[in-house]
């Protein structure tokens, strides 16, 4: 008898099904790698950790939020190369702290690496940054000329 | 097509989930560290019912609402509630657990009660 993975007797017939999920898989692959936000589901992350974000747009600035829990002011790193933010950072375990003490160790340690596009081009002098209860917030003046101008057009 | 839905990711669903724990066990007492990005030391509760020693944080951040004057345009950081539920040995002292709440870590010390503490027994000549 022929070696097949075992599955409910409803699906015996559906054979199609595992073409499916191969089609699913491939359109969700691509759609990821073209995305300027790679789905945080999609697996291809896994092993990884890099921090969730959040982004606000206003007329003056871009404010960009990031959950990174457990790390020291100094441990994070922020850059800005024109409209492109960085985010990296290493979390190493304490050194007092010996292995074989932990019982259950879920937590991520390591180093990670976000960058984000920002909906316009920021003045990199003027970024401001805090860090509270594991949340960084970062304060991106917009550059004068990428601010969306408002025209007085006069009607005679 | 999907590309143009997901590019702007504005939605995300409130969710209940486990904080990620490290759990480590010293001579004289147990101390578990807790993942609870984004509250205050007012949104998170600990309670001890007979051994069982329950974490929550509370639903909805201080920030989970948009700033005013912006607009939202990308939001991964979805609205969470903690909830995690740990069975507490015999070996810990009920009455001596403390905790402390930075940068969004909630860090629980369990001591350990006197019985189980290691002792180092004399050898007399």
């Amino acid at each position: 008898m022929a070696i097949i993975p075992w599955r409910p007797k409803d699906m015996w017939w559906d054979s199609f099904r595992d073409l499916e999920a191969i089609q699913n898989g491939m359109n969700k692959m691509f759609d990821s790698s073209l995305l300027r936000w790679l789905d945080r589901d999609s697996g291809l992350l896994e092993g990884a950790w890099s921090p969730a974000i959040d982004i606000y747009d206003s007329k003056d600035n871009v404010m960009v939020k990031a959950d990174i829990p457990g790390m020291n002011k100094d441990e994070i790193g922020v850059s800005v190369h024109g409209d492109t933010l960085i985010i990296k950072g290493e979390k190493d375990q304490d050194k007092e702290i010996k292995e074989k003490d932990f019982v259950r160790t879920e937590r991520f340690y390591g180093a990670f690496n976000r960058a984000i596009h920002l909906p316009s081009e920021v003045d990199a002098d003027k970024v401001t940054a805090s860090y509270k209860n594991g949340v960084l917030e970062l304060m991106l003046p917009k550059k004068e000329e990428s601010k969306p101008k408002q025209l007085k057009i006069d009607i005679k | 097509m999907s590309l143009l839905k997901r590019q702007k990711q504005v939605e995300c669903q409130p969710r209940v989930i486990q904080p990620l724990v490290n759990i480590r066990e010293e001579d004289k007492e147990v101390i578990l560290e807790a993942e609870m990005v984004g509250l205050t030391k007012n949104d998170i509760s600990l309670d001890l019912k007979g051994n069982e020693l329950t974490l929550r944080g509370k639903a909805g951040r201080v920030d989970d609402a948009v700033p005013k004057g912006y607009t939202l345009i990308h939001k991964e950081r979805c609205p969470l509630e903690y909830v995690r539920t740990f069975v507490v040995g015999d070996n810990i002292d009920k009455n001596k657990i403390d905790a402390q709440y930075e940068n969004g870590i909630l860090r629980v010390k369990l001591t350990k009660s006197e019985v189980a503490q290691p002792k180092k027994i004399e050898i007399k000549e």
